[in-house]
């Protein structure tokens, strides 16, 4: 089963500057529209792997980028599970 | 009659799982039981968009959809393809405005039309458009994966050559401003971008 993470951002600013950020780090990263299920207004979010997590989250701590939230997303379509990591 | 019990699920199961049966159907009948009138309305619109025909009933507060398939089948399965939107991509942005945002939402886009139920049948990219379908595009990835999904992606060969990136196409086959008027005038329907 397809398994995801994605990070969403309090503003669309916040999310082109962790893309770039992302970018520059050779961090393997796609950016989506956030997915319905977590909200209803016209987001932007990234989505990356699994395996870079901890990498993330180190970025968050040194406030290289500011999320709102990280979440993992298992499965697509409509037999999609999204849960909150951070 | 085969039978497939839809009722207690919500929307856009019904449609999906309708849509997998049929397709995988030969001929011959269908009940669908749906619960509610959303589902009713929705797995209705699609058994007319592929153009078949069926009957409904009302039993204990569940809807029976009895769907008629014969073997002419295919016959629709062309009109249903030919109502596929073109998309006409003129730009590396989506919309008008500031140039990074543009950027980031054709990523998003791009991105979200792989997921989409309905494909579009044809992108045709053109002048700055064509920079999505080089080596090194950002979006390489989303474009490559409609392509493999049946989408026909198109680059424009005089735009390619204008940018002087012709030997960097890394998805899709280059074309000229004939097909590119044939896609557009034989579409039902094209979205320029």
């Amino acid at each position: 089963m397809k398994e995801y993470c994605l990070i969403t951002f309090e503003s669309v600013n916040f999310a082109m500057q962790a893309e770039s950020v992302l970018k520059n780090e050779g961090i393997y990263h796609q950016v989506i529209p956030t997915p319905r299920e977590i909200t209803l207004s016209c987001g932007l979010s990234i989505r990356f792997n699994v395996d870079n997590v901890e990498k993330i989250k180190t970025f968050v701590d040194n406030k290289k980028i500011n999320i709102k939230k990280i979440y993992i997303v298992k499965g697509s379509g409509v037999d999609k599970s999204i849960e909150v990591l951070k | 009659m085969k039978k497939l019990d839809c009722s207690g699920l919500a929307c856009p199961k019904p449609v999906i799982m309708t849509k997998k049966e049929l397709e995988a159907m030969e001929s011959g009948e269908l009940e669908v039981i749906v619960d509610n009138d959303a589902a009713k309305e929705n797995v209705s619109k699609l058994i007319k968009s592929m153009g078949l025909n069926y009957e409904v009933f009302e039993k204990e507060k569940l809807f029976h959809i009895i769907i008629k398939k014969d073997k002419l089948g295919c016959e629709c399965y062309i009109e249903q393809n030919s109502e596929r939107p073109v998309i006409l991509v003129g730009s590396d942005k989506f919309g008008l405005g500031d140039d990074k945002l543009g950027a980031a939402l054709m990523k998003s886009y791009l991105y979200a039309l792989t997921e989409a139920e309905i494909k579009p049948k044809t992108m045709l990219f053109v002048n700055g458009g064509v920079k999505l379908v080089i080596e090194g595009s950002e979006v390489l990835e989303s474009i490559k994966t409609l392509e493999e999904m049946g989408v026909e992606i198109f680059a424009c060969g005089t735009c390619l050559d204008f940018y002087n990136i012709k030997d960097k196409l890394s998805v899709g086959s280059i074309t000229n401003m004939y097909t590119i008027v044939e896609k557009m005038n034989s579409a039902s329907n094209t979205i320029k971008l």
